[in-house]
């Protein structure tokens, strides 16, 4: 990827004190790293992807269904849904409460054409759920040791914070990647706070390819997430805003990625996307030598 | 003016319309008839013919009048209305004549009261007759139509709300209350319900589903509100309680606070947390709160503060006659017994005695609708403990200084403070813990808390609401907050309602001199009670009288315009357009595009109010015609703008309000069809052009038939019309003879294209220059876009060096470019380009940076594969052939959804060479095998030369890799052939240095050199500086060892 480190700019030094939810007003020259000198010999683009294309990854999407035969989704290789009253998990029809779950897996057949894409129904149609039914339907998840899990929600509610920690880890060491939406405000809240997943924001480019790590977590990496097209409701398309939409991008590469190296854990898969995000450089020499 | 009966016009000073022969009213007063959102209740005796038959007939008749005296009384007490006596039957309406912002609880409570009378009742009649009566209940909540007029002695309100609680309460069973859902969501957490199977009703396809009153909870904020969320912001509100508490133990004196705000602006919660901050050693607290209406006593408020200031207090040291006065009256029903000025000095020695401890703060919540007994005791009691550690906190609605303007003046430790909104972070962090679960969306989560505008009761009521399945945040109000703005707006005086009324028509914001005219004259006083009211506010204000208001909220525009019955709106909005028409005194082609979009819009809300009330007459036809033209007129010159979302928007409606039979038609409709293809919407956009096209040709509109052929030729070669040069040349002569300059310039632009696929950029200079002239002339952007753009491309690839390429760039950029977003964009993606030939990399990349965000801002669907495309040509000219590989993958995927086949193959051919340079021939080999016949057959067939140049040098560097050395020579030699058929420097410097590259793996260093020289003379004849260079690297890397 980047050879080249790009000097800080003045004004990027005092945006970048700001950093850490969000890159409003930031872009990737504002954010240069310089990768520690055990990354010297950087992981490019091309080693960690090739031409991957997610074939044969298991790629779950928990959040409100997903639309049948979306023109922009294509194929399902499962649908299942929480049972509200015994939050149970069964099989299900395809089919979406809002739209949110059809656009984040429109994003990532977009990104990873040939994966294998799986929903689990946890919001209603009001683009929010409860937090006992997310907890069923990510633990199934977990469960069903999906290589990918595209989680484009979170909760604030305390309540809930102990039983996600200990699924995410769970996950983290089962080789499930947890990949997670930072909320769009600064707002703490979960699963995407815990270190065990990957969280994402949006940057402002854009430019669908273009992954930055933030310097400054809790969010980890940001993807494009504004103004994107995204598939919806009845077969359309609409473009639309939000970290949502930034997350199901990570995941795709994150899915590209396992396909072409599927011994990967999840700490591995975390170090190639920060190797392989453009705002990281190899740190030069001298650096490395001091 | 018009006949509010039939919405004719009527001469004015006329007494009677001449249409209808309905009464016509003077101006000032406002329709007699409102949509009003109000709570039915229905109840009837259960067995009341049984009953008839035991009964003698002069019994059964005082008991039937003891039933509906108690059920009236029930019904009174709680502000609702009896609006008749059916049989055995009451039924009553909760929000006729006056709105209250909690009809719906106090229609529950009502009807609770109604069965708890009738059960003291019925110990009566099983003593005295040995019956007992029963009565089922029905309760529902929704728009009326009520006649409003205080003269009537009915309110006449109809509507399918009524009809709905009759059925649920003739599916009640004995003493049961069934409501409406809509019933359930405006009366809040407070009703205990029991949702029973939905009800069949006739006439309703749908189920109506219905819950069974349980419990009716205590109004407390406890309940209704959602306390149960952290409490965020307000950090300066806190701090100043702090500090005037502080003040009041320091300096030993009373003082009082008034915290005012607007209903669920926050003031409660904030008490509430500012008390729960309180260290108890600090001071000691008592809280109460004043109800709308009730069955309580005045002083309920003060006595529920004072219990609980005694609460945990020990009593021994206090005056045990003032204790005993307070037992006996405040303390005991909230009232000033035996006297108010004895009530006043057993209070204000009670509280001196608590105060010598520690400070009393004594809370009083919602005192606007505190009696004014109670506001003057207040007074008083601060009079009485002017020297004691004692703050009084009034938490008010501004109605409070509305209603006693003199509360709190004449006196000096008063502090008031006013809660605006919560700021839009602060509105998120509260929203953000109003559900358990929720997805980051950005949109309908904005649109929330926009529409909230930062109050926190809005916020709450909207998440709960917020269902919509297009994912926006505007569906209807929740029933909650529409009655509480309802109410704001039903307490206004008759000449203030019209006022807003009139304005809520007009728009969110709208200027005095407007007001005045539509108004007939407006009335400085009610303008400045409704001000005063906070429903409106000054905008723009340089000093002097306001010219320009706008209503405080969108919520309460929204509710005033729903509040005013369809006819009337109808008749409003066509009034208004007329009054904009005379006043923008332009000829409409010279309308601004809003300014037309305005009125336009105007008059089509006024058909469709009265298609809806089936009102159509000539003159809604007349309406109708107008309407549409306008709002075409208006689409059309949004599409010049190069608005496309709103010139789609605009069409569509003109479009809609006309048949295609009529003739105005086909040309709307094959603007819209333009606007369609432009947003990507293809299949759309082609059926609409194609239907637009037969009905131009039916009605012999030669005009709209060469424009409906020239596009289905630019975007469907298969329909039939041959290409696009060619439907150009057929319409030329129609577009001259016509006149017209958009024919002209459209005409200009598609044979300018097609000289540039045969490579003879030079001749499509000269084309374009007249286009360019020609969609100036027709003030058409796109258009104008259109054919800089495509000079753009000719300047880039055409013989023109490099330099001054960029220079002539720049010129037409300085000269079309400003404020026109299109242009930027058609025109910086090739500058970029050129200045990335001449390795100017920076600027390259701030012409993209500029031109990206804006293709994507203007929602032209291709701006998702040619950004990345001409964002990847320079990355590669800059060296970056990994950013420039993602990026063309990218353009391919967005091309692949898009379905077009033109920006792939290109995307293809630029992937495939930097594939090349890598040496990995197998990938590129898949990528570019199938775009064409290239090694098979004659090419040129399908391909223009340069893509046939493109395709060949491609193929060959493939083949000499693959080792296949006579094919990759005699394919090199083809590019090269293909590239001299153009007049492009880059296309045969591009072909000899393929030539070069597939010469030196072939061994022949010679030829390789001086096919590296030859390319490095082209490149040097564009000044492709970049490409001057790989030549010479080639051509050194080729040349003798030394």
């Amino acid at each position: 990827m980047t050879s080249t480190t790009v000097p800080l700019r003045r004004a990027g030094a005092q945006k970048l004190t700001e950093l850490s939810w969000g890159l409003r007003g930031c872009g990737p020259q504002d954010i240069p790293v310089q990768a520690a000198g055990v990354f010297r010999t950087a992981v490019t683009p091309e080693l960690a992807l090739g031409s991957s294309t997610g074939h044969g990854v298991r790629v779950c999407v928990v959040d409100s269904g997903i639309e049948a035969d979306h023109p922009a989704v294509g194929a399902l290789s499962g649908c299942y849904r929480v049972d509200g009253e015994d939050l149970a998990v069964v099989e299900t029809d395809p089919g979406d409460s809002c739209g949110h779950g059809t656009a984040c897996a429109s994003i990532i057949r977009q990104a990873a054409p040939d994966c294998e894409l799986y929903s689990v129904q946890v919001l209603g149609s009001s683009f929010s759920g409860t937090g006992n039914v997310l907890l069923a339907g990510l633990r199934w998840a977990v469960q069903q040791r999906f290589d990918v899990i595209n989680m484009s929600l979170s909760t604030t509610r305390p309540e809930f914070v102990q039983a996600l920690h200990e699924m995410a880890d769970d996950a983290f060491f089962a080789r499930s990647v947890i990949v997670a939406a930072a909320h769009n405000s600064r707002v703490e809240s979960f699963p995407w706070r815990f270190s065990s997943v990957i969280s994402v924001g949006s940057h402002q480019q854009e430019d669908p390819a273009l992954i930055l790590y933030n310097p400054r977590p809790p969010v980890e990496f940001f993807a494009q997430g504004q103004n994107v097209r995204v598939g919806w409701l009845n077969g359309s398309t609409i473009r639309t805003t939000g970290n949502s939409f930034a997350t199901p991008r990570i995941t795709g590469l994150c899915t590209r990625i396992l396909a072409k190296h599927p011994q990967l854990t999840v700490f591995e898969l975390k170090s190639v996307l920060y190797q392989i995000a453009a705002n990281v450089g190899a740190a030069s020499a001298t650096e490395n030598e001091v | 003016m018009f006949c509010s009966d039939c919405a004719m016009p009527a001469p004015d000073g006329a007494k009677f319309c001449s249409s209808c022969g309905a009464a016509l009213a003077a101006a000032s007063v406002p329709p007699a008839e409102e949509r009003r959102l109000v709570t039915v209740v229905f109840c009837d005796l259960v067995g009341s013919t049984v009953l008839a038959g035991h009964l003698d007939p002069e019994v059964l008749r005082s008991v039937t009048l003891r039933y509906f005296d108690l059920m009236r009384d029930s019904v009174q007490a709680h502000g609702g209305t009896v609006e008749k006596f059916i049989g055995d039957a009451v039924m009553a309406v909760f929000g006729i004549p006056q709105l209250h912002e909690d009809d719906a609880r106090r229609a529950l409570a009502a009807a609770l009261d109604m069965t708890g009378a009738l059960a003291k009742y019925n110990l009566e009649l099983q003593i005295s007759l040995g019956i007992e009566l029963n009565v089922r209940i029905g309760v529902n909540t929704g728009e009326v139509i009520a006649a409003t007029d205080p003269s009537a002695n009915q309110a006449l309100v109809s509507g399918d709300v009524v009809n709905v609680a009759a059925r649920l309460e003739q599916n009640a069973e004995a003493g049961q209350i069934l409501i409406g859902a809509a019933t359930v969501e405006a009366a809040g957490r407070a009703a205990v319900t029991r949702a029973i199977p939905p009800l069949r009703v006739k006439g309703k396809d749908q189920p109506v589903p219905a819950f069974q009153l349980l419990e009716l909870l205590a109004d407390d904020p406890e309940v209704l509100r959602r306390f149960d969320v952290p409490f965020v912001g307000r950090d300066f509100e806190l701090a100043e309680l702090d500090l005037m508490l502080e003040r009041t133990q320091r300096l030993r004196r009373c003082h009082l606070v008034n915290v005012y705000g607007d209903a669920g602006i926050g003031k409660t919660r904030l008490v509430r947390t500012w008390q729960t901050s309180l260290n108890r050693q600090v001071a000691r607290l008592g809280t109460g709160r004043c109800r709308p209406y009730g069955d309580a006593g005045t002083l309920t408020a003060l006595a529920e503060a004072t219990d609980r200031l005694l609460a945990d207090t020990r009593t021994a040291t206090m005056s045990v006659d003032a204790l005993d006065l307070l037992r006996a009256g405040l303390l005991k029903d909230g009232t000033p017994s035996p006297s108010l000025p004895e009530t006043v000095a057993a209070l204000s020695t009670v509280v001196t005695a608590l105060a010598q401890e520690q400070a009393v703060v004594l809370v009083l919540d919602d005192c606007q609708w505190a009696s004014k007994v109670l506001l003057d005791l207040l007074d008083e009691l601060a009079e009485y403990l002017d020297r004691e550690p004692v703050l009084l906190v009034c938490l008010a609605r501004p109605e409070l200084v509305e209603s006693r303007p003199s509360w709190g003046s004449g006196r000096l430790n008063v502090n008031s403070m006013v809660l605006q909104g919560l700021s839009v972070e602060e509105s998120a962090l509260l929203a953000a813990d109003l559900v358990e679960v929720s997805a980051h969306a950005g949109g309908s989560f904005d649109q929330v808390l926009e529409r909230a505008e930062g109050n926190p009761l809005h916020l709450e009521q909207l998440f709960t609401s917020l269902s919509d399945v297009t994912g926006t945040g505007t569906g209807p109000l929740p029933p909650t907050v529409f009655a509480l703005l309802a109410s704001r707006i039903d307490s206004l005086d008759p000449a203030e309602r019209l006022l807003l009324d009139l304005a809520a028509i007009m728009g969110r914001e709208f200027s005095t001199a407007g007001l005045a005219s539509f108004a007939g004259e407006l009335d400085s006083g009610s303008l400045r009670g409704l001000t005063r009211r906070r429903l409106i506010e000054p905008v723009r204000n340089h000093g002097g009288a306001p010219s320009q208001y706008r209503f405080s909220s969108g919520l309460i525009q929204e509710v005033a315009y729903k509040g005013m019955a369809k006819r009337v709106r109808a008749e409003r909005h066509q009034r208004f357009a007329e009054f904009l028409r005379s006043s923008q005194g332009n000829p409409p082609a010279q309308l601004s595009v809003a300014d037309a979009a305005e009125s336009a819009g105007h008059l089509e809300r006024a058909y469709q109010y009265r298609a809806e009330l089936s009102l159509l007459d000539g003159d809604a036809e007349q309406l109708r015609v107008v309407a549409a033209a306008q709002l075409g007129a208006a689409g059309v010159a949004a599409l010049g703008r190069a608005d496309l979302c709103w010139a789609e928007d605009l069409l569509t409606r003109a479009v809609a309000l006309l048949g295609p039979d009529e003739h105005a038609w086909a040309p709307l409709a094959q603007r819209l069809a333009e606007v369609l293809l432009a947003l990507g919407r293809r299949d759309d956009g082609l059926r609409m052009l194609t239907d637009a096209l037969q009905a131009a040709a039916g009605a012999g509109d030669g005009i709209t038939v060469a424009h409906a052929r020239l596009q289905l030729a630019v975007h469907d070669p298969a329909a039939g019309y041959g290409t696009a040069a060619d439907a150009a040349r057929t319409g030329l002569p129609i577009f001259e003879q016509a006149d017209d300059p958009l024919g002209l310039a459209r005409a200009g632009v598609r044979i300018a294209q097609e000289l540039q696929f045969h490579g003879r950029h030079g001749e499509a200079d000269a084309v374009l220059v007249h286009a360019v002239d020609q969609a100036v002339r027709a003030d058409a952007e796109p258009e104008r876009a259109l054919a800089l753009g495509a000079l753009g491309i000719s300047l880039w690839r055409g013989p023109i060096p490099a330099d001054e390429a960029i220079q002539r760039c720049q010129r037409l950029l300085a000269e079309h470019g400003p404020h026109r977003s299109m242009v930027q964009v058609t025109l910086n993606c090739p500058l970029a380009v050129l200045l990335a030939l001449q390795g100017r990399i920076e600027e390259a990349e701030q012409c993209l940076q500029l031109a990206g965000p804006l293709a994507c801002s203007l929602g032209y669907a291709e701006a998702d594969v040619f950004m990345p495309l001409f964002t990847a040509t320079v990355a590669a000219l800059a060296g970056h052939a990994d950013r420039a590989e993602q990026l063309l993958r990218a353009a391919l995927q967005a091309s692949n959804q898009l379905g077009r086949s033109g920006l792939d193959a290109a995307a293809s051919r630029d992937l495939a060479r930097i594939l090349l340079d890598r040496g990995l021939w197998d990938e590129a080999h898949q990528l570019t095998d199938g775009l064409a016949p290239a090694d098979q057959g004659d090419p040129t067939q399908h391909l223009a030369p340069s893509e046939a140049a493109d395709q060949f040098g491609i193929r060959s560097r493939i083949e000499a890799l693959r080792g296949n050395t006579r094919l990759a020579a005699v394919l090199a030699e083809q590019a090269g052939v293909e590239a001299g058929r153009t007049d492009s420097p880059i296309s045969r410097g591009v072909a000899a240095l393929d030539s070069a590259r597939v010469l030196a793996l072939l061994g022949d260093s010679a030829a390789a050199r001086d096919a590296a020289l030859a390319a490095r003379r082209w490149f040097e004849q564009k000044r492709h500086l970049v490409g001057v260079g790989q030549a010479t690297e080639l051509a050194q890397e080729s040349g003798p060892r030394r």
